[in-house]
C-alpha cells in the first residue's frame, strides 16, 4: 500500500520559493491555499 | 560512529526486536500515546473534523484507493468488505474478522479455489441488498485498465482468467466486456455464495480481499471515471458532498443497520474533511488545540513537530510509530532516465542522509536508514542487504569523492548518461510531493548531489495528484520519492508491487530493460513457491538483487507522527494500515 505523499506547501513558504532549482511545472503547479482562517466556529461541537 | 556502522547497529536492533514477529504487524508505538476506546466515555453524536493542505483525496473510488490512510478510512466509514482487519490497537488489529462474508473464506484445491457466503442484512444507500452480483461487479471493474487505475492488482493477477500476448489479462473489465466469458468462469455466483478461481495457489488471498478493490459496487450506481468523486456506499455514513480543494462531508447512511455488521462502530453524526489548509494553520490549530474535535491527516512541520511532541499536556493526543513503510527514491532506469549503473550508485552514495534526518526533527521522527524495499518488521521475508548502506565508501553525510569515482567510471561505460547527470543544462529530475518540508529537503538534496557533481532538478507535484502523475511512465521523472508499506506479511506485496510492471506500483520501469526478464521469472517462482520458507529466502535475494542494480536509493525504514485535539476519543493506531482506526474515533463532551 502507498503511503501517504507529504502535504502541499504553506503559502508563504511557495512564496519564498527560489524557483531557479526547480522546473518549470513547479510553477504551473503551486498549489493555491484555501482556508487561511480556521474553520468557522459556528460548526464547531 | 560512521554512519554504516551507526546504520547496522540500527538495522540490527530492529532485527533482534521484529524477528520473532511472524506478522507484519509488529511495528510498535515509540514515544506519546494513545488514548483507547472507553465504552463507558464513548460518545454518539457530533461533527468530527479532520484537515489537511492536500486539495483532496488520491481517490475515492473503491477500486482506486491505495493509500494505506485511505483504505483505513473509507473502509471504516463507506465500503464494506468480504472481510476486515479487525479494528482494535495492538497485533490483534492484523487479524481478519468476517465482513460482508459470513466467514473468513473457504479455500480447498490447493488454495487455487476461495468461496465466500454473503451475510443478510448489508445494504445500499437506497435500501437495496448487497448481493453477489455486486461483489463479482466489483471486482470485475480493475480489469478497465483504461478507466481504473492506479488500485491494487491482486485481483487481476491472481484471477483464472487468460493472458494475451502482452501479459495482460484478456478480459477488459465491464465497460468493455471483452473477454467477459473468462472473467465469468473466474468469478462466479450461485445464491449468495461467490467463487474465486485463481491461477496459483494463493494460501492468504482473503488479505486481498481486505482492500476496497474487492468491494462490492452497485453496476446502476458505476458511472466510470467519475464514479471517483462520488462511490456509492453500504458502511455506516455516505457522501453528503465532496468538493476537491474544499471539503468532504459524510453523513449517516440510514440504511446502513448495524445489524448486519460486526466490524463498525459509527460515533460521530457528520465527518468533515477539510482540504487546502496553509500548513501553518493546520499546525497552529494543533498546536493551541484551536479546535478540539479535530484531527491531523497530516504530519506538522518539522519544527512544529518538536513542538508539539515536547509538550507534556499533549501527551494523549499524539502518536510516534514505526509506521509500515519504507520510504524511497524509485529510480527510473528507462532508456534517457537513469539507464546507466554507475549513475545511479553515484546518485545513492551522494545523499546526505543525515541532513535529511537533521530535518525531520532527529533519528527519533525520522526512522532508520534502511537497507532493503523489505521492512525488517517483515520479520521472516527481511535480511540485511549486502552493498548500498553496508558499503564501507557509504556515509551518512553522504560519500561525494566515492560518487565522482562513480561518475568518472560513467564517463566512460555510459557518456550519455553521465553528460545528462553532471551538465548543468540538462541534469536529472526528481519528483516530489509539493510541501515546504519537501520544498526545503529538495534543498540539501540539491547541495549534496552539487557536491558529488550531479546537477539535480526538482517538479513538485501538488500531494492529491502525485501518485496518480508519477505512476504515469510518460510523465515519471528520473526519480520519485515514493513509500511503500506491506499488503499483509508477506514481501509478495512487495517486491510484485514494486518491481514487477503487472504489479502497480514500479515505478523503476525496469520492465524496459533487460535484466527484467530473470527477475521477473524469479519473482513468479517465489510467488507460486508453497514453501513459506523457501519462499522468504527467495523474497531476500530478490531484494539484494533490487539493491544491487540501485533501483531505489535513500531507502528509509521510516516513522511516523500523528496529532489530534483534547475533545477526540477512541484514539488508536491500526497497525496492519498504519494510521487511524477511524471507525473507533468519537467526540467527546
Amino acid at each position: 500500500m502507498i503511503r501517504r505523499p507529504e502535504h502541499v506547501a504553506h503559502v508563504r513558504e511557495l512564496l519564498k520559493l527560489d524557483f531557479r532549482t526547480t522546473t518549470e511545472s513547479n510553477k504551473k503547479n503551486a498549489p493555491r491555499a484555501r482556508h487561511q482562517a480556521p474553520i468557522r466556529g459556528r460548526e464547531l461541537e | 560512529m560512521s554512519g554504516s556502522r551507526m546504520a547496522k547497529r540500527h538495522l540490527s536492533r530492529r532485527l533482534i526486536a521484529t524477528t520473532a514477529a511472524t506478522a507484519l504487524i509488529a511495528a510498535g508505538v515509540l514515544a506519546g500515546t494513545a488514548s483507547s476506546a472507553n465504552a463507558a466515555s464513548v460518545r454518539t453524536g457530533g461533527t468530527l473534523y479532520f484537515i489537511t493542505h492536500a486539495e483532496q483525496f488520491d481517490h475515492v473510488d473503491p477500486a482506486r484507493v491505495y493509500t494505506g490512510r485511505d483504505i483505513a478510512f473509507f473502509n471504516s466509514y463507506l465500503f464494506r468488505n468480504l472481510v476486515s482487519y479487525k479494528p482494535v490497537k495492538g497485533a490483534a488489529g492484523a487479524s481478519l474478522v468476517p465482513d460482508l462474508a459470513t466467514n473468513t473464506g473457504v479455500p480447498s484445491n490447493a488454495a487455487k479455489t476461495w468461496k465466500f457466503t454473503l451475510r443478510k442484512g448489508a445494504t445500499w444507500e437506497d435500501g437495496s441488498a448487497v448481493t453477489c452480483q455486486d461483489v463479482k461487479y466489483g471486482v470485475s471493474r480493475p480489469f478497465a485498465t483504461d478507466v481504473i487505475t492506479d488500485g491494487p492488482q491482486y485481483l487481476v493477477g491472481a484471477l483464472d482468467i487468460p493472458l494475451a500476448a502482452d501479459g495482460s489479462s484478456t478480459y477488459k473489465g465491464p465497460y468493455k466486456k471483452t473477454g467477459q466469458d473468462g472473467f465469468n468462469k473466474a468469478v462466479s455466483c450461485k445464491g449468495s455464495t461467490i467463487t474465486f478461481k485463481l491461477n496459483r495457489s494463493f494460501a492468504d488471498f482473503n488479505y486481498a480481499l481486505t482492500y476496497p478493490a474487492g468491494a462490492p459496487v452497485k453496476a446502476s450506481k458505476d458511472s466510470g471515471d467519475k464514479y471517483d468523486l462520488r462511490p456509492y456506499s453500504n458502511g455506516p455514513y455516505k457522501i453528503k458532498s465532496y468538493k476537491v480543494g474544499d471539503q468532504m462531508h459524510l453523513v449517516r447512511n440510514k440504511k446502513w443497520a448495524k445489524k448486519s455488521d460486526t466490524v463498525r462502530t459509527p460515533y460521530p453524526d457528520d465527518i468533515v474533511v477539510r482540504f487546502g489548509l496553509a500548513e501553518e494553520v493546520r499546525d497552529q490549530i494543533i498546536l493551541n488545540d484551536q479546535i478540539p474535535n479535530t484531527i491531523n491527516l497530516d504530519g506538522l512541520q518539522p519544527a512544529n513537530n518538536r513542538a508539539y511532541f515536547a509538550k507534556a499536556e499533549y501527551a494523549d493526543q499524539r502518536m510516534n510509530v514505526y509506521d509500515p513503510y519504507v520510504r524511497y527514491y524509485a529510480m527510473n532506469v528507462s532508456a534517457g532516465k537513469l539507464d546507466c549503473l554507475d549513475v545511479r550508485k553515484a546518485v545513492f552514495f551522494a545523499v546526505n542522509t543525515q541532513a535529511l534526518i537533521d530535518l525531520s526533527g532527529g533519528s527519533v521522527f525520522y526512522g532508520d536508514p534502511g537497507d532493503s524495499p523489505i521492512k525488517p518488521v517483515l520479520g521472516l521475508d527481511y535480511a540485511p542487504t549486502t552493498g548500498n548502506i553496508h558499503d564501507p565508501a557509504w556515509d551518512i553525510n553522504g560519500a561525494p569523492a566515492k560518487s565522482k569515482s562513480l561518475l568518472a567510471a560513467a564517463k566512460t561505460s555510459c557518456p550519455t548518461t553521465y553528460d545528462k547527470a553532471t551538465n548543468p543544462a540538462k541534469g536529472l529530475t526528481m519528483d516530489l510531493a509539493q510541501s515546504a518540508t519537501n520544498q526545503k529537503a529538495s534543498v540539501l538534496i540539491k547541495q549534496a548531489m552539487e557536491n558529488a557533481g550531479i546537477v539535480m532538478k526538482f517538479n513538485f507535484i501538488p500531494s492529491g495528484q502525485y501518485y496518480s502523475t508519477v505512476l504515469d511512465d510518460t510523465k515519471q521523472n528520473d526519480l520519485s520519492t515514493v513509500g511503500w508499506g506491506a499488503d499483509w506479511a508477506n514481501a509478495s506485496t512487495v517486491i510484485p508491487p514494486l518491481f514487477i510492471k503487472e504489479g502497480g506500483f514500479d515505478l523503476t520501469q525496469n520492465w524496459k530493460v533487460p535484466e527484467y526478464a530473470a527477475f521477473k521469472t524469479k519473482s513468479d517462482s517465489a510467488l507460486n513457491e508453497t514453501n513459506r520458507a523457501k519462499q522468504a529466502k527467495m523474497w531476500q535475494e530478490l531484494a539484494q538483487y533490487a539493491m544491487d542494480q540501485y533501483w531505489i536509493a535513500r531507502p528509509v525504514f521510516s516513522k511516523q507522527q500523528f496529532s489530534w485535539g483534547s475533545k477526540v476519543g477512541g484514539v488508536f493506531y491500526w497497525e496492519p494500515q498504519g494510521t487511524f482506526g477511524f471507525g473507533g474515533l468519537y467526540v467527546k463532551r
